[in-house]
């Protein structure tokens, strides 16, 4: 530890490191990765002797790569572009074109960061980012671990060899999603990543996790005395989950057609959600206590079975409609998009958690595109008061409490209560208290992959997700695509763009035992 | 002596005047107006109440400068209840002013509101106008003094800064032009008021610094260095070194062990200079906040700083 990093202003910085992108002239790249780590340089958070290396198939130079990645920030960052950060921040920025399964390019890709290490002082810490198409990563993979990068000891013997410094240089790796598309290419990527990494150097990026609202909800529910008390099924009625995105495929109408809402969304970020929402409090707020509490959460979901996909979940497509008042195309007239696509744009599902904290209490989840407004959020309803006193409300129709946390866009958390209307009769109104993050605490919240990358280099994953995890929601999700692949829809498509989904996402609410009778409007 | 914030050049339209004990009145008025505007008001937006904590804003000695642009500034970060202190005003009474700023939360959206009051007091009633403080404190949020100009050094102005260190939590000074002798005095008053917490707005000026000089010993084969670093420079303009020049000096002797004896030299430009085994390592100091960045940063930290109470406290010890 650097003893002059100890303040509550300057915090701990990671140790010094380099930061190889495979994928390094993607979109990727350039509007998240290289924005978020000039982000971290003008706040002072980069190590000294931090440096990136950039490797794609694009024949760049240094140069090259330095006034391209000089444009992204300017385009893409959220901190205004400052030449006195960037140009020392340019300095350190490196690019090798590499064919991803060549070993002579993994070769020369391991001298130049054993150069680089010699110069910086890294040490040999290294951390990869597989920033490329999935097609890439088995390859990449590989060769990380034919070539000796995914072992740091064999980048810089001499360091090794001597044990200088304060524990072993490391190698991470940082994987994007999707994790495989099923439960066995899941397997399959985890199984050739636990040969050449161990467990805790694989990284599984999940934005969501990064985002302030996400890692808000642990400290809403474990840093205050009030709330944890009532989380359980004597007083919630149900829970929803909505993750809405008012656009539709844009250009990723060929990689979408093999995917859809449940894999694209629902299998990763609204099952993080649920678990987030509903996990037990961990023994201690570490990486391991966080997991172990999120698998077991995960564990307890009831499993569905295929037979029960009709009554339990639902899918959709959107045909064409309007969005914002302008009119939008159909998901089959998307470019991409075969014209009789059974891909689903919608998913729902109802989900029941059998432990003692949430028997009986349904959890609804739904996803989708083209939906009337862009909003995710995570929303816990209350059951209603047992009696009804006040004669001129009766009870059924008194708004139950309302717990939303917002985590996109104006991220907060908003509670609804009943309240008197002023005036001489009693009637009774909802009302909504509200917290902004944005207005409360005025400065900008940082982008998720700063929060997530900064947190790799520091060897913490906390909030990424965990191969254990990965294959429960995979386990737990493949009845359900199974079910969906055997049976070919009836009525795609079956929502038109501007609406909150099919009507089949209705019928969940049926019969499953709670007060709601339908999906709330975000 | 108190001085006299030029607030009313920039909130004059709206500033109403009211007697100390129905400021909440009016308060609870201007809200309810806010909330519902008169028909056909195009400027009306929807208002949202926040408010983050209470910052009182007091002092003596100091320029007669204006702080409501700046105050204004940093609502926008914390959006607080202010309540600025203002002695020599004329007259005989006691008077108060409060109004309601609004800030866009951004593009298209809610307004945020805050609380702005100025007390002012001709001198023989300061005291209890200071004593009104408390009762105006919005309840369960921490408070912050910002206490302008040097520290307190006569009776009577330990005595006015004592009544408002009794009913905030935190204090913020700013050491930026204080002497020697004055920067101890600061030591001091940290000594004196183990309760509270203590910041310093020169302090917060020295962390993009600090953070500078830090990150040359990131990699774990400069730390090595810093373990055997015996001597250290400063190179400061002027004369006598300034105040964070003296800070800094005392960070590094107190974060160190042993600690390193601190040099400071005249020269042009701001520059720390540590001697290593490769060279002479050079660290400019990077442009500073501006002075709303810095009580920004202050007010962001609610408990002790125990390395800036540190730092002060080797700033200040004799050898």
């Amino acid at each position: 530890m650097n003893p002059l990093r100890e303040s509550l202003r300057l915090p701990h910085t990671p140790e010094p490191c380099t930061f190889v992108i495979f994928g390094a002239s993607g979109d990727l790249t350039r509007r998240k990765l290289l924005p978020a780590l000039y982000a971290l340089a003008t706040e002072q958070r980069l190590p000294g002797g931090f440096s990136v290396v950039g490797a794609a198939r694009s024949q760049w130079n240094d140069a090259q790569f330095r006034e391209r990645m000089r444009a992204a920030v300017a385009e893409f960052s959220r901190i205004p572009f400052q030449s006195a950060v960037w140009e020392p921040f340019a300095a350190s920025l490196f690019y090798l074109p590499v064919e991803y399964d060549h070993p002579l390019h993994h070769a020369r890709l391991k001298e130049v960061v054993a150069n680089l290490a010699r110069q910086t002082g890294t040490r040999g810490n290294s951390l990869f980012y597989l920033a490329t198409p999935p097609s890439a990563f088995l390859p990449i993979i590989r060769r990380l671990g034919e070539s000796g990068l995914a072992c740091p000891a064999a980048v810089l013997p001499e360091v090794a060899a001597s044990g200088q410094g304060v524990g072993q240089p490391w190698a991470r790796i940082i994987v994007e999603k999707p994790f495989g598309r099923d439960l066995a290419s899941a397997r399959q990527l985890d199984g050739l990543l636990q040969q050449v990494f161990g467990e805790e150097q694989v990284y599984r990026i999940d934005h969501y996790l990064g985002k302030e609202t996400v890692q808000n909800i642990l400290v809403f529910r474990f840093a205050n005395g009030i709330f944890e008390p009532v989380w359980n099924r004597r007083y919630v009625d149900h829970v929803q989950i909505t993750v809405a995105e008012s656009i539709g495929v844009e250009e990723r109408g060929a990689f979408y057609e093999e995917s859809g809402a449940m894999r694209d969304m629902v299998q990763n970020h609204l099952m993080q959600l649920l678990a987030l929402v509903a996990m037990e409090p961990p023994a201690a707020f570490g990486t391991r206590e966080v997991r172990q509490e999120k698998e077991k959460l995960l564990r307890a979901i009831r499993p569905v079975a295929r037979e029960q996909a009709a009554s339990l979940a639902a899918r959709g497509q959107y045909g064409p409609g309007a969005i914002a008042g302008a009119a939008v195309p159909g998901y089959r007239q998307e470019k991409g998009v075969a014209a009789d696509s059974r891909t689903e744009t919608f998913a729902a599902l109802r989900l029941h958690i059998d432990n003692w904290r949430w028997a009986g209490v349904p959890f609804f989840l739904r996803s989708g595109k083209r939906l009337p407004r862009r909003v995710t959020e995570i929303a816990v309803r209350f059951r209603r008061p047992p009696l009804g006193l006040f004669p001129e409300t009766p009870l059924d129709q008194l708004e139950s409490n309302l717990f939303a946390f917002r985590i996109q866009p104006d991220e907060g958390i908003s509670l609804r209560f009943e309240a008197k209307v002023p005036g001489r009769e009693l009637h009774v109104r909802p009302v909504n208290m509200e917290f902004r993050y944005g207005t409360s605490f005025g400065a900008a919240a940082p982008e998720a992959y700063e929060t997530l990358l900064l947190d790799a280099m520091r060897g913490d994953a906390t909030h990424f997700a965990w191969s254990e995890t990965v294959e429960t929601c995979w386990a737990l999700l493949e009845p359900l695509l199974e079910a969906w692949t055997a049976e070919a829809p009836a009525d795609f498509p079956n929502y038109e763009a501007g609406t909150w989904g099919p009507p089949a996402a209705d019928r969940l609410f049926e019969g499953a035992g709670c007060e709601a009778a339908g999906w709330r409007r975000p | 002596m108190f001085f006299v914030p030029l607030w009313f050049e920039y909130t004059n339209t709206v500033m109403n005047e009211v007697e100390i004990g129905g400021i909440e009145r009016e308060l609870s008025r201007l809200w309810s107006e806010l909330a519902h505007p008169q028909p056909g008001d195009a400027q009306a937006a929807p208002v949202l109440r926040t408010c983050t904590l209470n910052l009182v804003v007091a002092g003596c000695g100091g320029e007669q400068a204006d702080v409501a642009p700046l105050l204004a500034e940093v609502a926008v970060r914390h959006p607080a209840r202010c309540i600025v202190v203002v002695g020599d005003g004329e007259g005989e009474r006691p008077r108060a002013w409060v109004n309601i700023t609004c800030h866009a939360a951004g593009r298209g959206q809610q307004q945020v509101c805050s609380e702005r009051l100025i007390l002012q007091a001709p001198a023989g009633a300061l005291q209890q106008v200071i004593g009104s403080v408390a009762g105006l404190l919005v309840a369960d949020l921490p408070a912050f003094l910002w206490w302008r100009g040097r520290p307190p050094a006569s009776d009577l102005e330990k005595e006015r800064f004592n009544r408002l260190a009794r009913v905030v939590d935190r204090v913020v000074l700013d050491s930026a032009s204080f002497s020697g002798e004055e920067l101890a005095g600061a030591a001091e008053l940290v000594r004196a008021y183990p309760r509270l917490a203590f910041g310093d707005l020169n302090w917060a000026r020295l962390t993009s610094w600090r953070a500078a000089v830090a990150q040359v010993f990131d990699p774990p084969a400069m730390q090595a260095q810093l373990a055997s670093l015996s001597r250290a420079r400063i190179a400061h303009p002027g004369g006598e070194p300034s105040a964070a020049v003296r800070l800094l000096a005392g960070w590094l002797q107190s974060r160190l062990q042993p600690p390193p004896e601190v040099e400071t030299t005249g020269s042009d430009a701001e520059v720390v200079e540590i001697d290593l085994a490769g060279g002479t390592i050079r660290v400019p100091r990077p442009a500073p906040p501006t002075d709303a960045q810095a009580l920004s940063e202050e007010l962001r930290i609610v408990g002790r700083d125990a390395v800036f109470e540190q730092a002060l406290s080797a700033a200040t010890t004799e050898d």
